[in-house]
């Protein structure tokens, strides 16, 4: 019992020591906590007064639906938080003399007793349904069976998955949906608030749906549910030995899966890497298998020598660094950071949400409804504000180009690479990332408005707007770096430190700074409309390019002579340890 | 300026955390084609040390100059001399082997061609080649460090700063990358080595330098470190003898 009682002791220490140890670490847990009891109490009483209040047939469908969501998120919210977080890894108790009943058992308490949210949502499964004092044994009953059957099937699902949970590629696939979730939040949010919600949601439950959910374990647990509080008791109990049964089984799979992990039959923890020819695939095979070729005869060639020593290296950095030109540097750099912004998925959902979040902001809480969208309601001015909104979104990336290097910083700043160059290649790659979203918004947008003849100036007044947001970015860049999330950090975690109060405040200041100095290039663009003389337009497309150009050098010039001084102060804030 | 036979010149190197001195008025000089081991206990400023001496860390007081320039004042001519092998590893781990290190020198300014050389002779030396096209995320520790440590001397530096270069290095690899820096020293290739272990130091180093608690205790060649703590014992006999160390602790009492 007292090594039951520690796992459970052991899963609320873990719980709280991710909140870390400052004051507002802990503060944020706890408001955290607070928000989620709060939602989980809200779809509890969501869930109660639709039980009571609807007529039976649709409460009954209401039912099946909740249920079969619970049970959905129960088991697929711990498979993906394992991704980013294996402190509950089995594999962790393994040195302990423990059985593998009590091991099942004391896991099994843990995941229940520390999810209060799921089961103050399923408590409004008894606090609806239960009209009379005997219903309330087979109800509970049945929840409970049912919340033991899904810690027992997630536990289960843990230790069979644990290598493909564990991959990097899962991780990164996460890393993506979140933001993506989260837009999706805001669309249903939109929809709700528009009411439209409840008229699909009538019109879904029409559809019966419990034909289908009943099949599902939480299906056995609604009917259970339904038949005690129709005061049809052998049904319920019918319902109920089922649950008992499946509730059984699947503790005793676990109970099996752990007894293997302890005989070390499975595997759980330590991930073994693939081998290397199963992890390359179509063109870094055959390049690899050129490079194994070239490599042969370059052996051959050398019939029998050291394969490496530096008398072979024959030019010096000094040497070879004089003979390239300062260009070679500003490509390299951005075809770094292009790569990276690729393979990142951090960098890769910072950039989408740049893109994503002012849009789905701007369709879905305000300005104008979903009927709307293709009846040409867009007008120029709603167009510029999507732009501009559009550009304070990146400016934060804008801003921050040492952010997204984290702890490589250092390494960057070791290069002999002039300044200049190391901005000019960063700049020139959030701009080509930047524009390669833009693009296809605009063009979105200017289909949605019917605004074609405007959509070349849109795209070059976007570009040149977003040069000058680069060039003023660099300046806060290195005297307001901040680290952006790493790697390894789980994407709804809360640990990267941000700009702060006075950051933001500076940052939203160079942002207007930033639109200011961009007044002339749109001014030079908006004018010939005004004037409707798109003759001009010869004249002001070329005159507003070479401002911004002119510019954007003078700003770039200005931000490389301060980053040399800067940069131990800049590893030291994005650094941090993580890469 | 620097005279010319010196890589290294530290002139009352301070740095301080808070209200702790991490380096405490370090004077020092390396000179070229120097194998210069730093040791000391953890936390005696090895780390902090080196990362001024490349210019990752400003100094709270005093200068720094390599290969005759000083650190802070021509931080790009000391960057196209040195090479560093940090103790964190700070890698691009989204770039796989081959990447980082084709990134690294044309960050140098090595061309294409020599760049593709070197980095398929760097592969097969520190025995990455099989995983060269694997992101550097799916490397392990000691992986990871061979091609930090590949990375460092690709462009042949004059000063190759290492920081714990051996720890999580499998022999076989150890063995050549000691061969191969061996061989730059005789190159007139200056290294300046921190390690906590005591037999690579004592192998490899010509002079060495112990710190503790950030204030330099010794320096100089073997001998002159015995003479100085009075030993005529191995390089750990008078480490422990110059740091003080208190070989008299009684062991665990329920272990009696």
């Amino acid at each position: 019992m007292a090594q039951v009682g520690a796992l459970i002791w052991l899963r609320f220490r873990l719980l709280l020591a991710r909140a870390g140890a400052g004051v507002g670490s802990v503060v944020f847990r706890g408001v955290s906590f607070l928000f989620i009891m709060g939602g989980a109490l809200s779809l509890y009483f969501v869930l109660m007064v639709l039980f009571r209040g609807l007529p039976a047939p649709t409460a009954v469908e209401v039912l099946y639906a909740a249920l079969a969501a619970v049970w959905g998120m129960w088991i697929v919210a711990p498979l993906a938080g394992m991704s980013f977080d294996d402190s509950t890894d089995l594999s962790k108790l393994l040195l302990y003399p423990m059985t593998p009943g009590r091991m099942t058992a004391g896991v099994l308490l843990s995941d229940l007793v520390s999810s209060p949210a799921g089961f103050t949502i399923l408590l409004a499964v008894p606090a609806g349904w239960v009209r009379h004092l005997a219903d309330a044994p087979l109800i509970v009953g049945a929840i409970v069976l049912l919340a033991v059957h899904m810690a027992a099937l997630v536990e289960s699902m843990r230790i069979v998955l644990w290598d493909l949970l564990r991959s990097r590629r899962t991780r990164d696939l996460l890393i993506l949906l979140t933001p993506l979730l989260f837009i999706v939040f805001y669309a249903v949010y939109g929809l709700v608030l528009r009411g439209a919600a409840f008229e699909h949601w009538a019109r879904w439950l029409n559809l019966h749906p419990s034909a289908y959910l009943r099949f599902l374990p939480s299906g056995l647990a609604a009917g259970a549910a339904v038949g005690a509080a129709a005061a049809s008791y052998g049904a319920s109990l019918a319902y109920l030995g089922g649950l008992l049964a499946l509730a059984a089984a699947t503790v005793w799979l676990m109970a099996v899966l752990v007894r293997r992990v302890q005989a070390g039959e499975a595997e759980s923890g330590h991930a073994t890497p693939s081998s290397t020819e199963a992890g390359l695939r179509g063109p870094r095979r055959r390049k690899r298998a050129r490079r194994d070729h070239a490599r042969q005869r370059s052996r051959e060639r050398q019939d029998g020598r050291a394969v490496w020593g530096p008398r072979e290296v024959r030019a010096t950095s000094g040497e070879v660094a004089r003979r390239w030109p300062v260009s070679s540097a500003v490509t390299t750099v951005a075809r770094k950071e292009l790569v990276l912004f690729w393979r990142n998925p951090h960098l890769k959902t910072q950039i989408i949400q740049a893109v994503a979040f002012p849009i789905a902001w701007l369709v879905f809480m305000g300005f104008w409804s979903l009927g709307d969208l293709g009846g040409g309601r867009m007008t120029p001015g709603l167009l510029v504000a999507v732009i501009g909104l559009m550009l304070f979104g990146s400016f934060a990336l804008s801003a921050n180009s040492f952010g997204f290097e984290g702890a490589a910083a250092e390494t960057l700043f070791l290069f002999p690479s002039s300044r200049r160059a190391l901005l000019a290649g960063k700049n020139l790659a959030l701009w080509a990332a930047l524009m390669a979203l833009y693009a296809p918004a605009l063009v979105l947008l200017a289909a949605l408005a019917r605004q074609w003849a405007t959509l070349p100036l849109a795209l070059i007044g976007t570009g040149a707007a977003l040069a000058l947001e680069l060039g003023v970015g660099n300046f806060l860049a290195i005297y307001v770096p901040y680290r952006l999330p790493s790697k390894r950090k789980n994407p709804l975690a809360m640990g990267s430190r941000g700009p702060g109060c006075v950051g933001m405040v500076l940052i939203t200041a160079a942002f207007a700074g930033a639109m200011v100095v961009a007044l002339p290039a749109a001014a030079a663009l908006i004018l010939p409309m005004a004037l409707h003389g798109s003759a001009w337009y010869w004249l002001t497309v070329p005159a507003s390019a070479a401002y911004v150009w002119w510019l954007y050098r003078l700003l770039l010039d200005a931000a490389a002579g301060r980053l040399l001084q800067r940069e131990p102060e800049i590893i030291q804030a994005v650094g941090k340890g993580e890469t | 300026m620097t005279a010319a036979g010196e890589a290294v010149v530290a002139e009352g190197l301070t740095k301080v955390f808070g209200s702790k001195a991490a380096v405490n008025a370090l004077d020092l000089r390396v000179e070229r084609g120097e194998f210069f081991g730093f040791l000391g206990p953890n936390g005696a400023g090895k780390t902090t040390s080196i990362r001024m001496m490349v210019g990752l860390l400003r100094p709270t007081r005093g200068t720094i100059r390599v290969c005759g320039y000083d650190v802070r004042k021509q931080p790009i001519e000391v960057k196209r001399r040195i090479g560093l092998l940090p103790e964190e590893l700070n890698l691009y781990d989204r770039l796989t082997g081959r990447e980082y290190l084709s990134f690294s020198a044309r960050m140098y300014g090595i061309s294409a061609a020599e760049a593709d050389r070197r980095t398929d002779e760097l592969l097969d030396l520190t025995g990455l080649w099989d995983d060269q096209d694997k992101l550097i995320v799916e490397y392990s520790h000691g992986m990871q460090k061979k091609t930090a440590l590949a990375a460092a001397i690709l462009h042949d530096p004059e000063v190759l700063f290492l920081d714990e270069p051996f720890s999580g290095i499998d022999a076989i690899s150890g063995r050549a990358i000691r061969d191969v820096l061996r061989t730059m020293t005789e190159r007139g290739r200056t290294i300046v080595f921190s390690s906590h272990v005591l037999e690579v130091v004592e192998h490899l180093c010509t002079r060495v330098a112990i710190l503790h608690r950030g204030n330099l205790v010794g320096l100089g060649d073997l001998a002159a470190l015995r003479a100085k703590a009075h030993t005529e014992g191995s390089l750990e006999d008078v480490f422990l003898a110059l740091v003080g160390a208190d070989t008299d602790k009684e062991g665990l009492s329920w272990l009696k």
